[in-house]
């Protein structure tokens, strides 16, 4: 826990562009914190190199011809494909104790519930996805996580139907939680159009409606804070100014092959 | 008839067995907890598995997670065709929804776990 910390605050974390395993290493790190500091604490991840993250039991030879190529790390948390680089990744780590922990669905719309808020606020009638997700009817998940729907992701309205525009996926470890959420905020342009996804500020513009990242982004960890109950505590470095060598050995294992290649 | 089952916190149940080995599942409230399972990852039988430390994953639509063993010991059977027919998991938790058969390095060391009541009285104060 920072020096600076409160109980009853929320420390957020602004890290500097990364490589895939580095960013992995920070997270474990903040599920550690999270433990430390008795509550929710959160992450801004930014990424060295547009990088493809594989969900945790991904197979990684089915990653599809578009995205061959990109630099390539894998998450301990599950869901689907997340090409980064043009999205807002953002980390969030509660106790299993905290009321946030305690079930799979509470911390994705609480999270989640907070964008949308600020969302509505911009005049973009974004919403939480509420059908049952594709696996659930037995059929195969698309590869990547914004062609995928499960309950809790955020969508927001297009002329073809809606787009999903942040998902977010968990481990559960036995005394945290860790979820990564992803904001796709421009299409990637480091990718082919069947992998491209358009990002909330494309979709908003299109309405006619100008978004600026950092504003969002200020208001959204507000609103977590605001929903938590908790006091926003911006931290003056990065994770790895507090925390560097544990985070770098942390690291080594998302840098190793065989967990790459697990599956 | 069955001795009766024992729970860790982290929700795991075990079951002594005649023959001296235990069968370890989780339960329905974690199954339910979990949502729509998607895929399990399973130790093999010979694997050394050690109390409150992680002998396989389970991910569901959202979230991955670990599955603790409840006692130390030695994996001695486990349930292989678990993973294609997940949804045993929720139907019989208790039944053909065992994950792994252990052989306790203590055979008593699963009375230091929850009994069903103590268990009724831990998810009851942490309700879905």
């Amino acid at each position: 826990m920072s020096e600076r910390s409160a109980p009853e605050s929320l420390p957020v974390w602004f890290d500097t562009p990364v490589p895939g395993p580095v960013n992995m290493g920070a997270d474990e790190w903040l599920a550690a914190e999270a433990l430390r500091h008795g509550g929710p604490v959160i992450r801004v991840a930014r990424w060295s190199e547009p990088t493809l993250s594989l969900g945790a039991f991904q197979v990684r030879r089915a990653v599809p011809d578009a995205l061959r190529g990109l630099a390539l790390v894998r998450r301990p948390s599950g869901g689907g494909a997340i090409v980064h680089g043009t999205d807002l990744t953002v980390a969030i780590a509660v106790p299993r104790s905290h009321p946030w922990g305690e079930s799979v669905q509470r911390l994705y719309d609480e999270v989640h519930g907070a964008l949308v808020a600020v969302l509505r606020g911009h005049a973009i009638a974004a919403r939480l996805h509420r059908d049952a997700p594709v696996s659930a009817s037995g059929a195969e998940e698309p590869y990547l996580c914004f062609d995928r729907r499960s309950p809790g992701d955020v969508v927001v309205p297009t002329p073809a139907g809606t787009a999903k525009i942040l998902g977010s996926a968990q481990r559960r470890l036995q005394a945290a939680v860790v979820q990564h959420g992803s904001l796709l905020w421009v299409a990637n342009m480091a990718v082919a159009a069947p992998a491209r996804h358009a990002g909330v500020a494309e979709v908003a513009r299109a309405a006619g409606v100008a978004l600026a990242s950092d504003e969002i982004v200020d208001a959204w960890l507000a609103g977590i804070a605001a929903a938590a109950r908790r006091r926003l505590e911006m931290q003056s470095g990065c994770t790895w100014d507090q925390a560097g060598p544990v985070i770098t050995e942390l690291a080594g294992r998302f840098r190793d092959p065989a967990w790459t290649e697990r599956r | 008839m069955s001795a009766p089952l024992r729970f860790a916190k982290s929700h795991e149940w075990i079951r002594p067995e005649a023959d001296g080995t235990a069968t370890v599942g989780i339960s329905k409230y974690a199954v339910e907890a979990l949502t729509d399972l998607v895929f399990m990852q399973l130790p093999k039988v010979g694997t050394r598995v050690e109390a409150g430390q992680s002998f396989g994953e389970i991910e569901s639509v959202k979230a991955v997670s670990d599955l603790y063993a409840p006692v130390s010991g030695e994996v001695v059977a486990v349930n292989s065709t678990l993973p294609d027919r997940l949804d045993t998991l929720g139907s019989d938790p208790y039944g053909e929804g065992w994950i792994v058969r252990i052989r306790p390095d203590d055979a008593r060391a699963h009375e230091g776990l929850l009994d069903q009541a103590a268990y009724d009285a831990l998810i009851a104060a942490n309700p879905h």
